[in-house]
């Protein structure tokens, strides 16, 4: 396998807590990964509670967890911010 | 590591990891304050360890955790508690718990098999912010605290969108800065303005509100340029008055609270050890047109009510 088809296999990119306050920069990510998969390890690497809760925003849109990055458009270089899906109420 | 054991008349029923890194948070935000350690995002050595309760067989009885050299700090399994209503909702939902069942949870404290660690794909590095104080006098600050202000017209703002949103739940971004004296070891929390945040998918009524995570993000973009300098530093969100609160003058229902839903939006979602979370509803004594607030935020790894002032610019 060429250096140069390699290259295309993988990508770097950044997850982030939607406040601002903690990156991971994720290294020679696997394309072929799904959005959930990253997630999770997004998460995992910065020990975010409620773990399972957690949505990828990418450029202000939301993605689907079932996408690989290519299907999803994420790009080398891209920030995934880490936002948790939730809901407020005065019953629960 | 940590895990939630949960159990059913006794039984075990699941048990899954559970993050203790909101007693870090405090103790590093509390540090950075008292100028204990320096606000640089750099996290000093540390170790978060049970303390046993000398039953048998033993039980975790609280968190110890020692941060760099500074003395050692603790905290109640409670600060776990969000994470434990998560799950056992979850396997209700799932049909593994039914909705009456008596359940109990409890923290359990163990070595990590090696067989559970497993060796990611690939490799992350973490890099952390310093925290988002701005330095500042603070003459009448208390030395050793961190107290939260209101402006006015937030407050003000805030009661004629609830008002004028009649009885379906409404949530905005709180936007402010952090004020932190270092001579006096203190900080003070600004809340100067706020931002809606659009209903997500799951729509609002009178007993919810769904976010929607992209309009989380476009919330804070927008607060960056709706007060200069300004953050998000929590958010707000109404309970209207009940039903009988509109047609009887003596209803004493009070919404003004934080529910088991808002805890988790918390705890989830603004896990900055200097967030808080108001909550705009009817006071239990007055007609449902006289709204009210009450305030929450962390204190000691846990979400509880805590007082504010209100200034006048």
């Amino acid at each position: 396998m060429s250096a140069a088809v390699q290259s295309t296999e993988f990508i770097d990119l950044t997850t982030g807590d939607w406040e601002g306050n903690q990156e991971a920069l994720l290294e020679r990510v696997p394309r072929n990964l799904t959005v959930g998969e990253v997630v999770s390890a997004g998460a995992d690497a910065l020990q975010l509670p409620f773990s399972d809760f957690f949505q990828a925003v990418l450029r202000g849109r939301e993605l689907n967890h079932g996408d690989t990055l290519d299907e999803a458009g994420v790009e080398h270089d891209d920030k995934i911010e880490l936002v948790p899906g939730v809901s407020a109420g005065a019953k629960g | 590591m940590f895990t939630i054991g949960v159990e059913r008349g006794g039984e075990p029923v699941h048990r899954a990891p559970v993050s203790v890194t909101a007693c870090l948070e405090d103790a590093l935000f509390r540090a950075v304050i008292s100028g204990q350690i320096p606000n640089d995002g750099n996290i000093p050595p540390y170790l978060i360890t049970p303390v046993w309760d000398g039953g048998d067989p033993p039980a975790v009885a609280a968190l110890e955790l020692l941060l760099g050299d500074l003395p050692a700090a603790h905290y109640d399994t409670d600060v776990v508690a969000p994470q434990a209503r998560a799950q056992i909702q979850g396997l209700v939902k799932n049909g593994i718990l039914e909705p009456n069942d008596d359940v109990h949870w409890h923290l359990i404290a163990e070595e990590a098999p090696a067989a559970a660690i497993e060796p990611r794909r690939f490799s992350a590095r973490v890099s952390r912010a310093p925290l988002p104080l701005e330095p500042m006098k603070l003459p009448g600050a208390v030395p050793g605290k961190f107290s939260v202000e209101f402006d006015d017209r937030v407050l003000t703002e805030l009661r004629d969108a609830v008002a004028a949103a009649d009885a379906v739940e409404r949530a905005w971004l709180l936007i402010g800065s952090i004020c932190h004296d270092r001579g006096r070891a203190a900080a003070e929390l600004r809340v100067r303005g706020v931002v809606p945040v659009e209903t997500g998918r799951g729509g609002a009524s009178q007993h919810h509100f769904a976010f929607d995570p992209a309009a989380f993000v476009a919330a804070r973009r927008a607060a960056a340029s709706t007060v200069t300098g300004a953050i998000p530093v929590g958010w707000a969100h109404s309970h209207p008055p009940c039903a009988g609160c509109r047609t009887t003058d003596g209803c004493q229902v009070d919404t003004r609270f934080f529910s088991n839903d808002d805890v988790e939006v918390h705890s989830s979602a603004f896990t900055s050890p200097y967030t808080v979370g108001l909550v705009i509803g009817k006071v239990g004594n007055r007609p449902a047109t006289q709204l009210g607030f009450r305030l929450y935020g962390w204190q000691k790894a846990q979400i509880r009510e805590r007082d504010y002032r209100v200034f006048d610019e």
